[in-house]
């Protein structure tokens, strides 16, 4: 009897050890800032093959349909031309429910853009559309179209974890 | 990773296969095993330590009840309850959460988890495997690799069907791996991946763009939608089991058989022993005869279709919802069996209240919100926004009437039955086989253009 004691407390603590793992992983900052997010963001803005500018609060209205002005921080860049498709937008949304409905706008977004340039339209475009990373972390939501949209997602992904 | 997806069908799947196929049959779980802990944390490199970590558990448990006989009955409560609390937790805590604060009005904070694909079907492989254990069904597996292949084997691993262990447990030292298997698991696969990606996929985007008009909709166009999502559910859900039954095959496995044309069924009784019937033979070996099953007083009965009809409906997801498609299932069964089998109707009849009860459970089934399916079940009704029909429902019907027709088509057994005609002959199965090439070409060419390709039964 002893040794299945033994044996179940060993199986309960391996257990206590997997959910530690499990849940202790990847917990998100809650104080993030625009001003953090623009540095980690430096090196992919000024890379020569993402030609973008800074979005204004229109920009994000007429393009993301989103009213960012509404949220309490923001960064955005928006394509300078209208056949690119270059686009980088992270919302501070202050709540996971807030970041999941600003998500679903992001999705929209990239939904029309691939409609927008499916069907041999815009090859070059679908290509950068596909390499995209649409996400949420905690209260945060982010959307990047970039050549780098991988190596972008992980820069952020280390300023919003703890 | 899913079946449907090109990184499975032209890198993961040769590359297992050319694998599986030169090793010496000693290391074909082993191999098996491997590939299957690398096709889950494909998408799931976290939880992938929780899977380990239930196998263990459940190997440890099994072996234990072995060796201890006298304490058998406290060591497989000691497994359920831990199998039960992982499920639970993933599952079900932040739906205990958000209930609890706003019955109380608390603000009790739960960090939001992505559910762990496939939790509910491989902790319910584990559960008969250490009940089996316990009752005397079936030794205890004494090699590990052999129990994790069990639990892990990816044809089945994130949708099911729910393998029980008995059902398949001689085959990890015996199996017979033959051209003629391969071949007709092959065809198999092929034929499941059109279901989904040809039929479910397309009556899939359909429905979609159906529910988006949410509850401004005519009656025609909500009978639509609900049609599309009844038939995108069969195709979807058993198009992945064909799938798994096929790659099992094409491995030397049986797999059980999930769905017997569920469409045809002329009362819900029968229409549950023909849908997703490795769920709910689970349910009944597990749950419903350990009751007491129907050989106790009415009430007791009654008591016994309300808990398993509730545990049904919790199992697809934590969500008033299911809940409620649960206990809809339970009254429309008592009803059958204490009231309406009194009455002889014409068979005609019996299918059309049938499958009329059957698509209601799936409005609720879909919905957002129950509020959204009270909506769109009044609308199918006759409360509709829109009146009876609108341009909406005609654009759709002349648009998709023609793929819901070739869905309730490939619904019925006559095709199952053209197809066994077929194999009976030489040509008829060369026939088979160049049909199949011609459908995988389909599939592909859908996948390389198309960007719809969810599958509903992974969020179960």
């Amino acid at each position: 009897m002893k040794k299945i004691v033994a044996i179940e407390a060993l199986l309960v603590a391996l257990l206590v050890g997997v959910m530690f793992l499990l849940l202790s992983g990847a917990n998100v900052r809650e104080n993030v800032t625009a001003e953090e997010v623009e540095a980690a963001s430096a090196q992919f803005v000024a890379s020569e093959t993402f030609s973008a500018k800074v979005g204004t609060e229109l920009n994000a209205k007429r393009y993301m349909g989103l009213n960012v002005a509404d949220y309490s921080a923001y960064v955005y860049y928006v394509a300078t031309q209208g056949m690119d498709v270059h686009e980088f937008l992270w919302v501070d949304a202050g709540s996971e429910e807030g970041a999941e409905e600003v998500l679903a706008v992001m999705n929209e977004r990239l939904t029309s853009q691939m409609e927008a340039f499916d069907e041999g339209y815009g090859p070059e475009q679908m290509a950068l559309l596909e390499k995209a990373c649409v996400f949420s972390m905690g209260r945060y939501a982010i959307y990047i179209v970039s050549e780098d949209s991988e190596a972008w997602k992980s820069a952020i992904t280390d300023v919003l974890e703890e | 990773m899913v079946f449907s997806g090109l990184t499975f069908l032209f890198l993961f799947l040769p590359v297992t296969l050319i694998l599986y196929y030169i090793v010496p049959f000693r290391f074909k779980n082993a191999v098996l095993m491997v590939m299957s802990l690398i096709f889950y944390a494909w998408g799931e490199p976290i939880y992938v330590l929780l899977m380990i970590y239930s196998i263990v558990m459940n190997y440890a448990v099994g072996l234990m009840m072995d060796r201890e006989s006298d304490h058998k009955k406290s060591i497989l409560v000691f497994g359920i309850v831990l199998n039960l609390f992982i499920l639970g937790f993933f599952k079900y805590f932040g739906f205990l959460v958000d209930n609890l604060n706003s019955l109380f009005g608390l603000n009790i904070h739960a960090k939001k988890l992505a559910l762990p694909v496939g939790i509910s079907f491989y902790t319910f492989q584990a559960l008969s495997y250490i009940i089996d254990v316990y009752r005397g069904k079936v030794k205890s597996q004494k090699n590990i690799v052999n129990f994790a292949t069990y639990i892990t084997m990816f044809p089945q691993l994130i949708a099911g069907p729910i393998v029980r262990y008995g059902d398949i447990c001689k085959e990890f030292d015996k199996r017979f791996i033959t051209l003629y298997s391969f071949g007709r698991g092959a065809l198999r696969f092929v034929f499941g991946l059109a279901k989904k990606v040809l039929l479910a996929n397309l009556l899939g985007e359909m429905f979609e763009e159906i529910a988006a008009y949410g509850s401004g909709v005519s009656t025609v166009t909500a009978w639509l939608g609900a049609i599309c999502y009844t038939l995108q559910i069969y195709f979807d859900f058993s198009g992945y089991s064909d799938m798994a039954i096929g790659l099992g095959r094409m491995m030397g496995f049986t797999i059980c058989e999930n769905f017997n044309y569920p469409y045809v069924s002329k009362t819900v009784t029968e229409f549950w022993r023909r849908w997703h019937m490795s769920l709910s033979g689970w349910f009944k070996e597990y749950v419903y005869i350990p009751l007491g099953g129907n050989r106790v007083s009415a009430l007791k009965h009654v008591r016994n279709i309300l808990i398993v009809w509730l545990l049904t409906g919790l199992w697809h997801g934590a969500a008033w919802n299911f809940v409620v498609w649960g206990l809809y299932y339970a009254a429309l069964l008592l009803l059958e069996k204490y009231v309406t089998s009194k009455f002889k109707l014409p068979g005609w009849l019996t299918y059309i209240f049938t499958i009329v009860l059957v698509i209601i459970g799936w409005v609720i089934f879909s919905a957002d919100s129950l509020g959204a399916a009270g909506v769109t079940v009044a609308s199918m009704f006759g409360f509709a926004a829109n009146g009876f029909v609108d341009k909406v429902g005609v654009y759709y019907l002349l648009t998709g009437g023609i793929l819901i027709v070739i869905g309730v088509f490939f619904s019925m057994p006559v095709v199952g039955t053209i197809q066994k005609k077929l194999k009976k002959s030489m040509a008829g199965c060369t026939f088979l086989y160049i049909f199949a090439m011609a459908l995988f070409v389909c599939c592909v060419i859908y996948l390389v253009t198309g960007n719809y390709n969810p599958f509903l039964y992974f969020r179960f």
